[in-house]
């Protein structure tokens, strides 16, 4: 099935048209589904990163809105405290206006003794910013309207004019805590007490809001590094925040946390890194640098890609960084899955391929297998191909086409047998009947020979013993002289006549030998030339007795040929007798030389010519032109010339050649083989009829 | 040289035709003239006689001209017999067939008469 031409057609065509699919689909799809997905890696190491940001962000909003609850809070409990001393004041101090200087010493004495939560508590400042009490003795009746905090900021003034404006108020201030040197900052809440003429403020430091906020960053940072340490960006990527300050806060290597990476160094480029990094935060494309691997350290030749991410209120980049690499890696993955569904289906499809071809060779060749059997003559042979499909039906079709055939065949031979039967008892009965007719002819010409011979004998010896005997006894006798003379002419008559019939006994002998192929030929070299004139020699009395015929030889070129002279001459004979014979005016033109690659020797006559349904049988024996009349136009010769003719030329594998038309003429040619030129220089030398 | 003729045809007519050619010579020369009218008696003429020359005709009775002129060649007494054979065909291979056969020449019928005359003149060296 393999080797089979039609098979391989089929097959290599199937293959051809799935790998060329296949190597379509695969070269279309396998980038895009790699670039999509390296896409997709991309995007999702992205959104790693806003997800982390987003994380930061969540933590920053629980720290101010801690924040803002605190500050809330703090701003409740000053008010409630206040309103308490308030209280405190309003009964020390009653009614009276002003009040007593004892009610306020007691009053303010009570007020600097009472401290809540850390250390803080109530003092009072006049309008001109002089504090009139307060727990701190250093600060006990000092005029503080010039005191300005740590940020330069007055601190009492604006209290005053906050509280004569609206009564009550918060400010917050730089202030060092009790027993405490360095400052921290304070919310203060104060109310004016105008019937007094001094404003009653309280206060709470902050920092304690700062710490718990401190604290709450340090357990949100934990968590957001065990969280960031969970998270892979494809196989080793990670994420990693550092600071504006270049100090790096959450990375997966411990031992980096903490430290400064403002000097770190790009090993590949040999600048500084960090410049790079954060030039690209906020950039979608990210940064592409090349770095080592934990499984090649100190090797940096490996793509990497960060994506930063600034946070402005945190001050914190936030990085994620991993090996393009690995970002391909799905995408390459996806490909090789690809490749093998692909070779796996390719696989497939060729095997059903196979299995088709065969399905639609097999049939075909046998039915062409059983073809070349019937061809070769094996007529049993039948196509086993069945089916319903068209090559079914074809080899249905063949088989009874063969078995038609088969039966015609031997219908056809019987009759072949039966007819070729008859035809060679049919023939050998025509070869019976002709060697019978040669026989005879033979057998009849040699009778006639020996009659002749007594009569041409004798009339020689009578003629013989006329001159010797009896002419001299006439010289005195005239009458007698006369009467011998007549016996003379009459003799010449039965001479002449006997020899005429000789002629005719020879040619006759002459044609049956040719014609039985028993002719013995003398090939020999001889000039054409020659071998026209002794034909031309003897016809020319004939033609000399009919005053309107001329004859012409003009045209015979000067060859030599190998051949027999005798019948070549005698074949000239008897186309110049039969155009001198047939015509009684204008010429009887001899032809002879080469053309085309043959001898041509032909005669032509202005003569009777010859009706086209006699011109197929002139050649045969004794056959000549049908007369209209036997009676008044007698046969004029035996009708064995061209007879000779032909079978001369057909001795040397010639042909003749007759063209004519009644009262026309006659052309007979005999076309003779070139071999028969003596040398082959006489082709060149040899004149051809053409010219 | 013997100056015996024998003359063996079985035509009645041819024989009188060859007789009645060389006549002068049996006047003038005194050769004698022997005839036979078919092979086998030619031949037993040929032997009795021992002619100088034998004008022999092909187609005969008893024996036919190619056996007479073979068993005359197979006789080393008669190796100077000058055979001349009369064959009506004409053809190469009868004269061929005749030479093997022992003919020394031949005489294609019909003849002139003075062929033969000049053949019997000549072999036996007559004027």
């Amino acid at each position: 099935m393999a080797r089979s031409p039609l098979f391989i057609k089929v097959y290599s065509g199937i293959s051809v048209i799935v790998l060329a699919l296949s190597a379509m689909v695969y070269s279309i799809s396998v980038p895009y589904v790699e670039s999509y997905t390296y896409a997709g890696e991309t995007q999702h190491a992205r959104m790693i990163l806003d997800e982390v940001y987003q994380l930061v962000s969540d933590i920053q909003r629980q720290l101010d809105d801690y924040r803002e609850q605190a500050l809330h809070w703090h701003e409740k409990e000053l008010q409630n405290l206040l309103q308490m001393a308030e209280t405190l004041v309003r009964k020390r101090l009653g009614d009276e206006t002003p009040p007593s200087p004892a009610a306020k010493q007691r009053l303010f004495e009570e007020l600097r003794a009472f401290t809540y939560g850390n250390n803080d508590y109530f003092w009072i400042t006049d309008y001109d910013s002089r504090v009139l009490s307060h727990p701190d003795p250093d600060l006990h009746g000092t005029d503080l309207s010039a005191l300005r905090d740590i940020r330069g900021d007055l601190i009492v003034p604006p209290i005053v004019e906050i509280a004569r404006r609206e009564q009550a108020g918060f400010h917050s201030y730089w202030w060092r805590r009790l027993g405490q040197e360095e400052p921290s900052q304070k919310l203060s809440f104060f109310k004016d007490f105008p019937e007094y003429g001094f404003v009653l403020v309280t206060g709470i430091y902050l920092d304690d809001v700062e710490i718990e906020m401190k604290r709450m960053l340090g357990n949100a940072v934990d968590r957001l590094r065990q969280r960031l340490r969970s998270i892979k960006i494809a196989d080793t990527g990670y994420v990693y925040i550092f600071d504006k300050e270049l100090r790096m806060l959450i990375h997966p290597n411990p031992n980096i946390e903490g430290q400064d990476i403002a000097g770190l160094i790009n090993p590949a480029t040999g600048r500084l890194l960090t410049p790079e990094l954060i030039q690209a935060a906020d950039n979608p494309a990210g940064l592409s640098y090349l770095w080592d691997r934990p499984s090649d350290p100190g090797n940096y030749v490996y793509e990497k890609m960060a994506w930063l991410r600034y946070h402005p209120d945190f001050r914190w980049y936030i990085a994620s960084s991993v090996y393009t690499e690995e970002l391909r890696q799905g995408a390459r993955e996806l490909g090789r899955r690809l490749l093998r569904i692909g070779l796996a289906a390719l696989v497939v499809s060729l095997l059903l391929g196979w299995l088709f071809a065969r399905r639609i060779v097999g049939p075909v060749q046998d039915l062409a297998r059983t073809a070349g059997r019937v061809a070769e003559g094996d007529l049993s042979a039948r196509s086993v191909s069945g089916g319903r499909d068209e090559i079914g039906a074809l080899a249905g079709a063949f088989n009874r086409m063969v078995e038609q055939l088969r039966d015609h065949i031997e219908n056809l031979d019987a009759k072949v047998a039966e007819r070729t039967a008859e035809l060679e008892k049919a023939y050998a009965e025509l070869q019976r009947i002709d060697r019978m007719k040669s026989e005879f002819l033979s057998s009849i010409s040699h009778e006639l020979r020996t009659p002749l011979t007594s009569i041409q004998g004798f009339a020689s010896l009578v003629e013989r013993d006329i001159q010797r005997v009896f002419r001299p006894l006439t010289a005195e006798d005239p009458k007698t002289g006369r009467k011998l003379a007549r016996i003379e002419g009459n003799l010449e008559v039965i001479l002449q006549e006997s020899r005429r019939l000789a002629e005719l006994i020879t040619r006759t002998i002459d044609v049956s030998l040719v014609e039985s192929g028993e002719a013995e030929w003398n090939d020999t070299p001889f000039r054409l030339r020659q071998a026209a004139e002794d034909a031309l020699a003897k016809v020319s009395p004939m033609a000399l007795e009919k005053p309107g015929l001329r004859l012409d030889a003009a045209a015979v070129a000067d060859i030599r040929l190998r051949a027999d002279r005798r019948y070549i001459t005698d074949a000239l004979i008897e186309l110049l007798d039969n155009a001198v014979k047939f015509s009684t005016e204008g010429g009887v033109v001899l032809e002879a030389g080469l053309a085309a690659g043959e001898i041509r020797l032909s005669v032509s006559d202005q003569g009777i010519g010859i009706p086209p349904a006699e011109q197929e049988r002139v050649f045969e024996r004794f056959r000549q032109i049908t007369q209209e009349d036997d009676l008044v136009d007698k046969p004029r010769g035996a009708g064995l010339g061209l007879t000779l003719c032909r079978g001369v030329v057909r001795h040397y594998g010639g042909r003749t050649e007759l063209e004519s038309a009644p009262g026309r003429g006659a052309r007979v040619t005999l076309v003779l083989p070139a071999r028969l030129l003596e040398s082959k220089s006489e082709e060149q030398a040899g004149v051809t009829l053409d010219e | 040289m013997n100056k015996k003729i024998c003359i063996i045809d079985d035509e009645v007519h041819i024989r009188a035709l060859i007789e009645q050619t060389l006549e002068d010579l049996e006047d003038d020369h005194d050769v004698e003239l022997i005839s036979a009218a078919d092979g086998g008696e030619g031949l037993e003429a040929i032997r009795t006689e021992h002619p100088g020359v034998v004008f022999l005709d092909v187609m005969m009775p008893v024996m036919n001209g190619y056996q007479v002129a073979k068993a005359v060649r197979e006789d080393p007494a008669l190796a100077d017999v000058v055979i001349v054979l009369l064959t009506a065909k004409g053809q190469e291979a009868d004269r061929r067939q005749g030479l093997e056969a022992g003919a020394d020449r031949y005489v294609t019928k019909p003849f002139d008469p003075d062929e033969v005359l000049n053949i019997a003149t000549e072999v036996l060296g007559l004027e």
